[in-house]
């Protein structure tokens, strides 16, 4: 399915032909089933997601209720479901025949939708192959809940591979090619060396000269799979190196010491803001020594002088029955949730492009933290931050264990965008 | 005639009016009333107008500082700050080469026209007194504290560039660590220290606060640079860094020779060295203080080795702890310290084993041992007693005492001798009051043991006890298998194969405790310790690497006992297996 028209058909059906729609449903769960509450009273809301999406794996109804108890899950009675639920302890409340009807009432009579989930959405994740699941928020999540993923890089990208998923995201990558921008300051650390090493190696192989190149030319396919559908999460560095990379098609914005000529001096001015995807006009760091790429961050927390202290962001509150996208993205148990620090922390407002869809911000800060948006067929989500539930995250740090924050309502946000693609396209009213 | 014949005739002016003014009371009498009104109106609130007195007074006396200051202080409160600034201009012309002056003038321009004036009045003062590094540190300084690092930077680097790298290292460092270039800025504290070593204090809290990942260049470099005030500020880095050890054998190959430089390093290292409380920073502790030990003299050198004696004792070193206090006359000494070091010394000695030297010293010391630490030390003495199996002398130590701690230790005794009517009493009625707290939990356990075992006596399990006890945990468990068999079914075996199973499973020995565990299963699969028992056992196929039959287990927990208290970790557990969560 293409997503525009996802988006487009969801987007239409607004107004009491939906309302009736949800009394009337007939392609969600019949007859009762189980549900998967997700407001405070849920006891795993993470493993939540992995029980709905194996569900789905199975070829299971189930239904995602937007607003509706903190966004739960209907699924249709099975054992298994029963018995993961019951392992991961994830609470579930029966749902007799019957009884779905008064859920239905309480959805079409307030800001609340019936979405129902078609399947699984084959998931890939781009990631070097010599990292742990423990390095990235996502990896985490997904492995916590039990939700299968594979792992592509640049190899499968550039060889065409991206199109055999329908979701994808991106792991703190840093496609302008410096090496997070780590190079000089920890020149001598064993795994910045491999790092360097592999990157090498593997533009060397595929044809480039240096990792710089090899990116730009990896996020061109990024794009390209959105364009033609599909769907893509990013977050921390992997949101603003991947648009300065789009930008930078024609012009080094890569430190002498990855690519052997300096940054060009007039680097800002070339680029081409009109091949990005969310952010326009930004200004990059021209120095070196400095951990941070552009003022499309608005944090910069590794730039002392410009580094701007945590707050707590706040989730918008969309129309479920008009906007079923940005609400199914914003479904959380809580509205405020502390913020966390990454390489890039947050999006600077006024580098936001028009018809960005702002998720969740601080209010009265001049940054946003959680943004979506489409591009061409398809939609791409960028959250700020690098672990929810590690704000000051350093390198070297031991890996967040999840099962110390089964409630994590950071980590229901980077969730909730992998069940999102699962969502079956509305049938339009006449 | 030139400008600059003109300005220079005009300062000469100036300058010889100003000196004849300086030299006439009546002028000094007139300035002082300016002052005098103007502190007045300044108190009263009434800026302006103490600026106009402010005035008056520099009117006469154009180059005197504390009016120059009080009247920036009453420009700024008004809002009209770059009105003083002719002053100012006045005042270098009349004393063009006060650097005080100068250096009020970069900090009026800075404040009043930003970036732009503060560097021309830098380049000024530069101009002016070319052999002085103070307008580099003030305006690299003024740079920083905007934020603009890799400004302030470049203008230490014209400093450097012509007064050497060492004159503005104090002052290049913070700037270094603002900016996060931590090797280069423990570089530059480097050669501060050098020059002045007063600075390794705040060298080593300003490096310090580099992040992991950064350390061991920071290390590296600085023992590179093979100067001893590089090798005390890496020794003190690494001891903020936890290692210890290390940092001690740094700081001992770089002692300086002055009999004093040297005291005054190893005081603050073993002072440093007691705060973190890890056994590897108290030992490194010990060795400091015996090295000020060797450079002190009578009761200096006796504290400093009582001292030495405590730290060793904490860090579990024994051996170093009674080389210390050997050489100190004990029985002599009132030294302050000696009473805590030889509480130490003697807890020590009993938890290692030495009971009977551990007995000697606590009757030689009792009356001048601190009150309060009597009870904790003959727990410890009756402790060692009974580990060494001598359950009277360890009954005989705590006597009559009533305490908390010394019910439980009765309980302990009693059910060593398989009186386990009187343990369980004692226990029950020491309650969960014991301290410390893992002591509390240890009797705790042992009381739900004995209240499942329908007995009055069992001496196998006594005996299984006190192996245990003694470190013999293979006997300990045979023994506990004994016991178990003489229990019915419903009446403890269970639990106590359980606790055997679990005795084995964590000193290593998988198979029995395998067995011991499904034993335990067998004989009682839906009592109390089944839940806690198959946990165990599926722990043990996970450690074995047999995941799929930790996860059988796992599941079969979780799903037949869902209310147990062993669910969480049996979930936790799950998750392990499954490579849901990072081995912690």
């Amino acid at each position: 399915m293409r997503r525009r028209a996802f988006v487009a058909a969801v987007g239409a059906a607004a107004g009491s032909l939906v309302s009736r729609e949800v009394l009337a449903r007939t392609d969600g769960v019949q007859g009762g089933g189980l549900l998967l509450p997700m407001d405070e009273h849920q006891t795993n809301h993470l493993k939540a997601y992995g029980v709905a999406f194996r569900a789905l794996k199975r070829g299971g109804r189930a239904e995602w209720l937007l607003n509706f108890r903190g966004g739960s899950f209907l699924l249709a009675d099975h054992p298994e479901a029963r018995r993961e639920a019951a392992l991961d302890g994830v609470l579930v409340e029966d749902v007799p025949p019957g009884s779905d009807l008064t859920i239905r009432g309480t959805i079409a009579a307030h800001n609340m939708d019936a979405i129902p989930l078609d399947k699984a959405p084959r998931v890939a994740v781009y990631v070097p192959p010599n990292v742990a699941p423990w390095d990235d928020a996502v990896t985490m999540a997904l492995q916590y809940a039990g939700i299968e993923y594979d792992t592509v890089w640049d190899p499968e990208v550039l060889a065409g591979g991206l199109p055999d998923y329908e979701w994808l995201h991106l792991h703190h990558e840093d496609f302008t090619g410096q090496f997070s921008k780590f190079y000089l300051s920890s020149s001598t650390a064993p795994w910045l060396r491999e790092m360097v090493r592999l990157h090498a190696q593997t533009a060397r192989s595929l044809g480039f000269d240096h990792p710089a190149e090899l990116k730009k030319a990896v996020a061109r396919r990024i794009r390209s799979y959105v364009a033609d559908g599909g769907f893509l999460f990013a977050m921390c560095t992997a949101t603003e190196t991947l648009e300065l990379a789009l930008a930078a098609e024609d012009v080094d914005v890569a430190a002498e010491y990855s690519d052997g000529t300096p940054m060009a001096l007039d680097a800002t001015a070339r680029l081409r803001w009109d091949r990005t995807m969310a952010f326009r006009d930004a200004v990059l760091e021209l120095s070196p020594q400095i951990a941070t790429f552009s003022d499309i961050d608005g944090h910069q927390v590794n730039h002392p002088a410009r580094r701007q202290p945590l707050g707590a962001f706040r989730l918008f509150d969309f129309a479920a029955k008009i906007d079923p996208v940005p609400t199914m993205l914003v479904q959380c148990h809580r509205a405020v949730i502390p913020d966390f620090y990454g390489l890039t922390t947050s999006f600077t407002r006024e580098r936001l492009k028009r018809g960005v869809i702002v998720l969740a911000e601080e209010p009265g800060a001049p940054w946003v933290k959680y943004i979506h948006g489409e591009h061409g067929d398809g939609t791409w989500t960028f959250l700020g931050g690098h672990d929810p539930e590690d704000p000051q995250h350093q390198i070297g740090d031991p890996p967040t264990d999840l099962s110390l924050y089964p409630d994590s309502p950071g980590y229901r946000l980077i969730l909730n965008n992998v069940l999102f693609p699962a969502a079956r396209k509305r049938e339009l009213k006449t | 005639m030139r400008r600059s014949s003109l300005l220079t005739t005009a300062a000469v002016l100036l300058t010889v009016t100003v000196r004849l003014a300086a030299q006439d009371p009546a002028a000094d009498e007139a300035v002082q009333r300016a002052r005098v009104q103007a502190v007045d109106l300044e108190r009263q609130g009434r800026f302006a107008e103490a600026a106009a007195w402010y005035i008056r007074g520099l009117e006469v006396q154009p180059a005197n500082t504390t009016l120059l200051m009080g009247l920036e202080r009453m420009l700024a409160r008004v809002g009209r700050l770059e009105e003083a600034l002719p002053y100012f201009e006045r005042a270098m012309l009349a004393a063009p080469s006060d650097e005080l002056i100068r250096e009020l003038q970069f900090r009026l321009a800075a404040r009043a026209g930003g970036v732009d004036s503060a560097s021309a009045a830098a380049a000024r003062w530069v101009a002016a007194l070319p052999e002085s590094v103070t307008p580099y540190r003030e305006w690299s300084r003024w740079l920083a504290q905007r934020g603009e690092s890799e400004a302030a930077l470049a203008v230490l680097q014209q400093g450097r560039a012509l007064f050497g790298d060492a004159a503005l290292a104090e002052h290049a460092a913070p700037v270094l660590t603002q900016a996060g270039r931590w090797a280069e800025a423990a570089e530059q504290w480097a050669l501060a220290v050098a020059r002045n070593r007063s600075l390794l204090s705040p060298a080593g809290a300003s490096v310090g606060r580099a992040p992991p990942g950064s350390r061991d260049a920071v290390v590296q470099l600085l023992l590179g640079l093979d100067d001893p005030a590089a090798t005390w500020l890496a020794s003190d880095l690494l001891l903020q860094w936890d290692r210890a050890e290390q940092a001690w054998v740094l700081l001992d190959g770089a002692l300086p020779d002055p009999r004093p430089e040297r005291v005054r390093l190893l005081r603050r290292f073993a002072d440093r060295a007691g705060q973190p409380g890890t056994r590897e920073a108290m030992a490194a502790r010990g060795f400091a203080l015996e090295r000020l030990a060797q450079l002190s003299d009578g009761a200096a050198a006796e504290r400093a080795r009582l001292q030495a004696a405590q730290a060793f004792a904490d860090a579990g070193n024994l051996t170093a702890a009674q080389r210390m206090l050997s050489q100190v006359s004990l029985d002599a000494a009132e030294t302050a310290g000696a009473a805590d070091a030889m509480v130490t010394f003697i807890r020590v000695l009993a938890e290692s084993g030495q009971v009977d030297e551990a007995q000697r010293h606590f009757e030689r010391w009792e009356e001048r041992l601190p009150p309060g630490q009597l009870v904790a030390l003959r727990a410890a003495l009756a402790w060692g007693w009974v580990a060494m199996g001598e359950l009277d002398r360890g009954e005989a130590v705590i006597g009559a005492d009533s305490s908390v701690a010394a019910l439980a230790l009765r309980g302990w005794i009693a059910v060593y001798r398989g009186d386990l009517v009187t343990a369980r009493e004692c226990l029950a009625a020491a309650g969960p009051y014991a301290r410390p707290r893992a002591e509390t939990t240890r009797s705790a356990a042992l009381l739900v043991l004995l209240e499942q075992v329908r007995a009055e006596r069992l001496e196998e399990l006594g005996r299984a006890l006190v192996s245990l006890h003694t470190g013999d945990t293979l006997g300990a468990v045979e023994e506990l298998r004994s016991a178990a068999e003489r229990l019915p079914a419903g009446g403890g075996r269970a639990d106590v194969l359980a606790f055997a199973g679990e005795v084995a499973a964590a000193a290593g020995y998988a198979e029995r405790a395998e067995r011991l565990l499904l034993d335990a299963l067998d004989a009682d699969s839906a009592g109390p310790s089944a839940p806690a028992a198959e946990l165990l056992l599926a722990a043990v196929y996970a450690e074995a690497g047999r995941n799929e039959e930790a996860l059988a287990r796992l599941e079969h927990v979780i799903l037949t006992y869902p209310r147990s208290a062993v669910v969480p970790q049996a979930r936790r557990l799950l998750d392990h297996v499954r490579g849901m969560i990072p081995k912690t």
